[in-house]
């Protein structure tokens, strides 16, 4: 495929993510208003931190007074699974240089690095000088959707009733990009037991538990495909 | 809040988001990683999305909720049988928001 076409090949396949996507920036550009940003700061603060999870547990925090250490402890452990991602897609970015890379960071989200990945491992792919306009693609158009809704949430959403209960797209959402990865005994299990482990230390403090979890379900994983080997 | 500790909220917030997807994109002309950590990575997705997306389905406000009045419980159940059905990410949702609607939230 050419760069065009890998590049509208994302951008197609992150299309029914939009469902996702879009009331979540909804929700965070009418969040940062409602704790006393002006509309520009929560259209900024969406465009600057670009991480609705991070960003509307910030706010939850801001609204309650939390000094400001606190708020951005809250921010860096809820996108410390970032690393994870940064690393597991790095391999990929061999020969891209520097601003672009920083560029790839800036806009990486859960959705653009599954999307990027699974394109990454297509075995058409592999060989392909251009598969990372894919990676471009998607994340490029996810940016741009996630500000627009974020805009539109803090210039013109004055209300949306929490009693359409949107925050649960977003457990929905993680759960629809996770399961089709789930195609084996060890991904299964790294599964498990991290939603497990998850849901045992989720009262450990700043989130620690998702990294925890996350840590004990990769170790699952190699555990399970070694027994796997074995037998 | 003043104006002014919101841009520094939103400034340092965004240093700490990028610097955390920054981290192994910037550095990565060391050469590959060792074989046991490029084993671990292959769990990531899975790993930390399911770490990420049980506990907020399953617990709501903090509280974990095992009976047939936790609307989200039974949301999500439809969800995660549409998901492994369909694997279709609006089909997904749609099923999840639609039966969280349909209970009446």
């Amino acid at each position: 495929m050419s760069r065009r076409q890998e590049f509208f090949y994302g951008v197609r396949s992150i299309l029914p993510l939009l469902l996702g996507v879009l009331p979540l920036g909804l929700v965070a550009g009418v969040t940062g208003v409602s704790i006393g940003f002006s509309p520009c700061e929560s259209l900024m603060a969406s465009s600057i931190i670009f991480a609705g999870a991070a960003q509307i547990a910030a706010y939850q925090l801001l609204a309650l007074q939390s000094p400001l250490i606190v708020v951005w402890f809250a921010v860096f452990m809820i996108n410390l699974r970032h690393i994870m991602y940064s690393a597991s897609i790095a391999p990929h970015f061999k020969g891209v240089t520097m601003p672009l890379r920083m560029l790839a960071a800036y806009v990486m989200t859960d959705q653009a690095y599954i999307f990027g990945l699974q394109r990454f491992n297509q075995a058409e792919a592999q060989t392909s000088a251009h598969k990372i306009y894919f990676y471009w693609g998607v994340s490029l158009f996810i940016w741009l959707m996630w500000v627009l809704a974020a805009a539109s949430g803090a210039y013109l959403g004055a209300a949306i009733p929490t009693s359409w209960g949107l925050d649960f797209i977003v457990p929905l959402m993680f759960m629809a990009l996770v399961i089709p990865n789930i195609n084996n005994i060890p991904s299964f299990g790294a599964a498990l037991s991290a939603a497990l482990i998850a849901l045992l230390t989720y009262n450990l403090p700043f989130r620690l538990g998702l990294i925890v979890a996350s840590l004990c379900g990769m170790g699952i994983g190699v555990l399970l495909e070694r027994w796997e080997r074995q037998q | 809040m003043s104006h002014g500790s919101i841009w520094l909220f939103i400034f340092v917030s965004g240093l700490i988001s990028f610097g955390l997807r920054f981290s192994f994109l910037g550095l990565l002309q060391e050469g590959d990683f060792p074989l046991i950590i490029k084993r671990l990575l292959r769990y990531v997705p899975v790993a930390v999305l399911s770490a990420f997306f049980v506990p907020a389905w399953l617990l709501y406000q903090g509280k974990f909720d095992l009976s047939m009045d936790n609307h989200r419980l039974l949301a999500g159940l439809v969800g995660l049988l549409i998901s492994f059905i369909s694997k279709n990410i609006v089909i997904t949702i749609m099923s999840g928001m639609l039966t969280l609607w349909i209970l009446g939230i």
